[in-house]
């Protein structure tokens, strides 16, 4: 299992020099049309070849994986800050303002994901932008649910009511007890989320509900790639590993992350 | 139970009218209002201010949002979910005739799905660690990293292209649904051979089966007789979610290959902001996802009486 997260690690680390670094490493301007080395296959020249419009696939797929990997992490943190903030406050404050705050987050959660989320980006109009606010919009009460569930579960752990029997006061005892306890299993969770959010943003731009071309964006690259299936297989293969490869490093390193961090599961799965 | 599920129903009630708010009111998110969408997609121009005010006046867009909003849910429980703008055809027929097409996608998907994730998740978990397990574990890991249309695009390339044997798209002939079905199919069996083995592994390591192995059972017997059992109860309560995803939980696969399903329906719509239709499309999935969550709780419930809904720590969540 130490391999694991070696391997997951080093495979995030060089993810984050595509993301990073790659439009230092890419050889072309990802937007140059160049219609006479239109559809070609792999050469000196076009590592990966070339699409439709002549363009670079090699320098295009480094400035999509950058697209898809940040969209990805801004709707991850934006959908856990705002979780955190309802979750702890409905768990905090209890009584109506939980009740009225729990209402509203099943109704969230009342709607399919993908339905809805469709339906928000459909309805503001396809752009990157959009598909982040709609992607917000409908995972945020996912996170806070979970965050409500541990805070209330920390505030019934013996080692709170020790500190308050000590002579802790309310906000001491929340800051350095209740809320450190939430931040672990928040974060695994925002971190396992980062994955499946990405196969929703590769997907809506798939169906032309996400990022627009000409913007580099792995899905939406595989939907214009759709016409040139016979002539052309590199314009879709290349993209679909990248995509694999993106996911399967966050999903290796969460499996691995998890199993660091809380040794009680791992004794349990690997017995 | 039936207290616990008339509990559920009258508690359904606050929500789902929430839900039909939040479904009508979708529409005004859009920067531009109705009248204009409605007229653009008629006229194929920009509407003047007169054809505007004159369309608001004939619908009842010019009334308070809540009396429309009242107007259309008293329609709604009546059958009436209005017309699609781009074709005409009646909301609530599209609704059923997709909702069918999904349905014939999804279940066969899903048996194929069991069918090869429960004979390799068992077996895994019975040789924990060996090749096999190992093997297994690293498929499915791959596995779970590919998106399903791209599984989809790699089999059309194959038998469609290279092999010429399958057809890539279309609805008419069973033939059709064979590729469609193995994309999702193969593409669902990967996270539920993990799960069958997470869950048969749980359950090889407890009590009783040390009893049963004790007493002298063989090998097999146990297996089918005692873990298996007890193993089944999360991955019923799995099956039963991911079928609850068969609402647009398939677009990108539907999409793919021309399947006349709710997610390549929808899809389209909401790319061609067909209001009655998107609204129309919300209510009623978010009403089948609600009552089919409530079914699946009570399922569980029923399998193992132990599960506690009052807690809500998310412990049984999934």
């Amino acid at each position: 299992m130490g391999n694991n997260l070696k391997t997951g690690l080093v495979l995030i680390f060089v993810l984050a020099a595509i993301v990073f670094a790659g439009p230092l490493i890419a050889p072309y301007d990802p937007f140059e049309v160049d219609m006479s080395v239109r559809l070609q296959g792999i050469s000196l020249a076009h590592i990966m070849g070339t699409d439709q419009l002549g363009r670079d696939l090699f320098s295009r797929l480094i400035y999509a994986t950058g697209t898809s990997v940040k969209i990805s992490l801004v709707v991850v943190a934006a959908s856990m800050t705002i979780g955190f903030i309802f979750g702890s406050v409905a768990a905090f404050l209890g009584g109506a303002v939980d009740e009225f705050l729990m209402r509203i987050i099943d109704v969230f959660m009342a709607f399919p994901t993908k339905i809805f989320t469709i339906a928000i980006a459909g309805v503001l109009g396809a752009s990157a932008f959009n598909i982040t606010l709609a992607l917000i919009f409908t995972s945020w009460a996912s996170y806070a649910r979970m965050v409500r569930g541990c805070v209330l579960t920390a505030k019934q752990l013996p080692f709170i009511d020790a500190s308050v029997a000590l002579g802790a006061n309310r906000r001491y005892t929340i800051v350095k007890h209740v809320l450190p306890s939430v931040f672990q299993p928040l974060s695994t969770f925002a971190f396992q989320r980062i994955a499946h959010t990405m196969m929703m943003i590769v997907g809506l731009s798939f169906i032309g509900l996400g990022v627009q071309p000409p913007t580099p964006e792995l899905g939406a690259m595989i939907n214009e790639s759709k016409n040139f299936m016979t002539t052309a297989p590199h314009l879709f293969v290349f993209p679909g590993l990248l995509i694999s490869y993106v996911v399967f490093s966050f999903n290796i390193l969460d499996d691995s992350l998890r199993d660091y961090w809380d040794p009680r599961i791992k004794s349990e799965l690997v017995l | 139970m039936i207290k616990y599920i008339f509990r559920r129903l009258i508690y359904l009630i606050p929500v789902m009218i929430i839900t039909s708010f939040i479904a009508y009111m979708l529409v005004y998110l859009s920067p531009s209002s109705p009248a204009q969408i409605i007229l653009k997609a008629r006229y194929t121009s920009e509407p003047t201010q007169e054809q505007v005010e004159d369309f608001n006046e004939e619908y009842g867009f010019d009334k308070p949002i809540l009396v429309q909003y009242t107007s259309w849910l008293n329609k709604a429980m009546h059958g009436d979910l209005g017309k699609s703008l781009t074709d005409g055809s009646d909301v609530l027929e599209d609704f059923i005739y997709s909702f069918i097409a999904s349905a014939k996608l999804y279940f066969s998907s899903q048996l194929l799905a069991l069918l090869i994730a429960l004979p390799i998740g068992v077996y895994s978990a019975f040789k924990a660690n060996s090749l096999f397990d190992r093997f297994s574990r690293a498929y499915s890991l791959v596995g779970i990293s590919l998106p399903d249309f791209w599984l989809g695009m790699v089999l059309v390339y194959i038998f469609s292209i290279m092999l010429n044997i399958l057809p890539s798209f279309g609805y008419t002939s069973p033939k059709n649904l064979i590729l469609p079905m193995l994309a999702l199919g193969l593409s669902s069996s990967f996270s539920l051979i993990r799960l069958v083995r997470t869950s048969v592994l749980e359950v090889l390591h407890l009590n009783y089966i040390r009893t049963a192995r004790s007493k002298g059972l063989g090998e097999g017997q146990i297996m089918m007789k005692h873990a298996l059992r007890n193993a089944m109860i999360p991955i019923v309560t799995v099956l039963g979610i991911h079928l609850t995803h068969f609402i647009g939980g398939a677009v990108a696969i539907e999409s793919m290959f021309a399947w006349p399903g709710l997610g390549n329906f929808f899809a389209k719509a909401a790319s061609s902001q067909d209001i009655p239709v998107i609204q129309g499309f919300v209510l009623l999935s978010a009403i089948f996802f609600i009552i089919a969550n409530l079914i699946i709780d009570i399922i569980c419930k029923q399998l193992d009486p132990r599960i506690d809904f009052h807690n809500e720590s998310g412990k049984n969540n999934g």
